[in-house]
């Protein structure tokens, strides 16, 4: 009955995008076209303020900006700011790269803000960014931001034509009752242009990379929308930086539809990434193109040496799983009815046949 | 096989409550995973063994039991969808059906095993194999009847090799049931039974797992299904940090041995060495040492693994089957607490009950109970104590007989640890979220 109903019910319940024809493109991205970088060796450019006027702190500039700080305890919380005016053109979609380390136990941000072609001010940063409140580690850590993608996720809108960026500003901060010597030290700051590198997605493709993307053309005959979204899996073969850390998503247009787990590769291996709805947690750090469907890898450290893909596949359901629950269910009825069936009636019966049934157990004991 | 009128009314009652819950519950994110297999063949024809997310023997019988739904959907037959729910409701039904099939297996084989009702009942109507076969929609049930099963051929005689082959296919649905396979490989080995038993064992056993497996190679999935579902599992896969734990040793005091060492290959030999040494020293029946090394395996899975919560229910049936044989009855009731208690967990900290009743990903009905910060860590800390409970139970001499004030104390214990956790929150302070 199997063998003789394969493929012979109408294909309405399910979508499956999976041939490699469906793949329009490939290619991935390298962060090597250096438009600014501050050497850090100096101190000038930069200035520090206080959350309470009686804290101290200074900074020192010998190719690393040095921040330290020593914090009196108090009973409300406090901050040291350290930042600089600066003046980026978003027209190249710029990416910051930033490698700093902050010390343990303090905790420490990263905030950017500029002014559209008219002075307006915006910001592009929020508190529940992944760049605020960040607990320092002890060792150096590396991010690389999209100024306008930052921007995006605050205000909901790109920044304007012409828009640029005005600020950077790093900051420490410390709990109510916390005391004691903290630093901040910035390694590297840069800001580049990615460039996109075409490449054949059959064959391996060895460089040095900053993130893959595959733009795909669904073909979606069934009229499915993202929230039909199901599941999706990615295989291929990586090899990546002694640190790459990655993640897979799913994105259409600006909206990530799908996100996988978290992968590391130092050595060249195969893997199958799954990714789904329920997943997304993140956008991915640089900005993809308008008016497509991408599956992109992107790493949040370390970077990408060797990539071969080897197939994937986009499912889309009817009655996709939903991420959040409708406001307007009452299910008091149902999970009075799903409460009886799962403990209650079990339980009565179990209780009933084990008085009926006793002796049963005596003479097992 | 005859039931007596009352193991039939054990039977229907839990049949129909199985019946009652499987059309309007399920496992969003398993339940889609496994509908979308069956509606792509169904549909257009794939089979879609590379990207089936576990071992291809359930694919294969869900194939079977999607097909009868298939052909009445053909006929005709209308289907609707109940709330939010991935998979209507009919087939949500059929996709459960053989894993409610297997729970009545499992007690039909408890039933003839101990000749006794009430641990068949134990099991049968005990809330956490309801909630994994016709609530969740998890197979883990598939792997228990076969595993089950060989023990009971083993021990009435029904054959070593049937027994050993019907392990092998309890290893095809989920891995854990090679480990009774491997008890009986070290038996033989440990006999000498070289070419009456050992030959016939392998060879019996390599070629199912082949037979199991070519489809796979054929449709050009055998790298993924090594590294997606084998490795993964035994512990041998490298380069993910997804997936949650809820193991206390590594939630709790951060240590992950598996991030260094193959750990479960090393549990299940020493798992073999151990049963070895007691096989060979031959003061219990070998039928008991077989049961007691399965179990044993399955409370250290569930200790040191990454301890999700439907391989807890293992420990259910193999503790019921153990109690009996072992005279042990506080063990046979202990297990049904535990499924009781374990289910509530699962249920409120951390599935959510709107998720697998209402169909959608983040919603709450139990407010007090479910989505409290530090959901996690009370449920790993519940659970721990009550497998070194099911471990007291199972081996000490002071527990083999049940008391009635388990019950309050482990509901005292979830209020005491409900306390800290919750209300305090000394999760925050020892560095657990």
């Amino acid at each position: 009955m199997v063998v003789v109903l394969r493929g012979k019910s109408q294909q309405t319940t399910v979508l499956d995008v999976s041939s490699l024809n469906s793949l329009e493109s490939s290619y991935y991205v390298r962060l090597n076209n250096t438009i600014w970088q501050d050497p850090l060796n100096s101190t000038s450019q930069w200035h520090v303020s206080y959350s309470q006027p009686n804290m101290t702190a200074h900074i020192t500039a010998n190719g690393a900006l040095h921040l330290n700080t020593t914090i009196v305890s108090e009973p409300f919380a406090q901050a040291v700011n350290l930042y600089r005016s600066v003046n980026f053109s978003l027209s190249q979609n710029p990416v910051l790269s930033i490698s700093l380390e902050a010390s343990i136990g303090i905790h420490y941000g990263i905030r950017i803000s500029g002014q559209d072609a008219s002075g307006n001010p915006f910001q592009a940063w929020s508190e529940s960014s992944y760049l605020q409140h960040r607990s320092g580690l002890g060792r150096i850590e590396n991010f690389t931001m999209s100024a306008s993608l930052e921007a995006y996720k605050v205000n909901g809108i790109f920044p304007a034509v012409g828009s640029s960026i005005t600020n950077l500003q790093f900051y420490i901060e410390a709990t109510p009752g916390q005391a004691g010597e903290y630093s901040l030290t910035i390694y590297r700051m840069t800001l580049v242009a990615p460039n996109r590198y075409s490449f054949n997605s059959s064959s391996r493709i060895l460089d040095q990379m900053d993130g893959i993307v595959l733009t795909l053309n669904p073909a979606n005959k069934l009229g499915y929308s993202d929230n039909h979204f199901s599941q999706g899996y990615v295989d291929y073969y990586i090899k990546g930086t002694s640190d790459l850390v990655y993640t897979v998503y799913y994105v259409h247009d600006l909206t990530v539809v799908g996100q996988g787990y978290i992968y590391s590769s130092s050595a060249l291996t195969y893997n199958i990434a799954s990714f789904s709805t329920s997943n997304v947690r993140s956008y991915p750090p640089l900005l993809i193109g308008n008016n497509t469907y991408s599956i992109v890898l992107a790493p949040s450290a370390g970077s990408f040496l060797t990539f071969q893909l080897e197939g994937f596949s986009l499912r889309y359901l009817s009655q996709a799983p939903l991420t959040t629950t409708p406001a307007d269910i009452d299910a008091t009825a149902a999970f009075t009815y799903y409460l009886m069936f799962l403990f209650v009636t079990p339980v009565a019966i179990v209780i009933l046949v084990s008085r009926l049934f006793s002796h049963e157990t005596k003479q097992a004991s | 096989m005859k039931l007596s009128k009352p193991a039939s009314a054990v039977l229907l009652s839990g049949l129909a409550i199985r019946l009652g819950l499987a059309p309007f519950t399920g496992h969003p994110g398993d339940m889609a995973l496994f509908v979308e297999s069956q509606r792509l063949f169904y549909q257009s024809g794939t089979i879609d063994l590379k990207y089936f997310p576990t071992l291809p023997m359930v694919y294969y019988v869900q194939l079977l039991f999607y097909a009868p739904y298939q052909l009445l959907r053909l006929l005709g037959m209308p289907d609707s969808q109940f709330l939010y729910h991935d998979t209507l409701m009919i087939e949500g039904l059929f996709l459960k059906l053989p894993l409610i099939l297997c729970d009545i297996g499992i007690f039909l084989v408890i039933l003839s095993f101990t000749r006794k009702l009430l641990p068949a009942t134990l099991f049968f109507l005990n809330p956490f194999p309801i909630y994994l076969s016709a609530v969740w929609g998890t197979y883990d049930s598939t792997m228990l009847f076969p595993l089950v099963l060989g023990v009971y051929f083993l021990a009435t005689g029904g054959g070593r090799i049937v027994s050993s082959l019907v392990f092998v296919i309890s290893g095809l649905m989920k891995l854990f049931g090679f480990v009774a396979f491997a008890l009986l490989i070290c038996e033989s080995l440990i006999r000498r039974r070289f070419r009456a038993e050992i030959s016939w064992e392998i060879l019996g056993g390599l070629a199912i797992i082949a037979g199991t497996v070519f489809p796979v190679f054929l449709v050009g999935g055998f790298e993924s299904f090594l590294h997606g579902v084998v490795y993964r599992f035994i512990g041998l896969g490298y380069g993910t940090a997804g997936g949650a734990s809820y193991n206390v040793f590594e939630t709790v005091f951060k240590i992950n041995p598996s991030g260094n060492l193959p750990i479960l290959p090393a549990a299940l030999g020493l798992i073999c060495l151990g049963y070895s040494y007691e096989s060979s020293k031959g003061k219990q029946l070998r039928r008991l040492l077989v049961l007691k090394w399965t179990l044993i395996g399955g409370l250290a899975f569930s200790l040191f693994s990454a301890s999700e919560p439907q391989w807890l229910s293992w420990l259910v049936p193999l503790g019921i089957l153990y109690g009996s044989f072992a005279g042990r009855a506080g063990l046979q009731y202990f297990a049904y607490i535990f499924g009781v208690f374990v289910t509530f967990l699962t249920m409120t900290l951390l599935q959510g009950s709107a998720y697998m009743l209402v169909g959608s990903g983040a919603g709450f009905i139990l407010g007090y109970v479910e989505n409290v910060p530090g959901s996690a860590l009370l449920y790993t800390m519940m659970t721990t104590i009550m497998i070194v409970m099911f471990c007291g139970y199972s081996f000490s001499k002071r527990l083999k007989s049940f008391r009635l004030e388990v019950i309050p104390l482990t509901v005292l214990l979830y209020l005491q640890l409900y306390f800290w956790i919750v209300v305090v929150g000394v999760g925050k302070f020892v560095g657990v979220a």
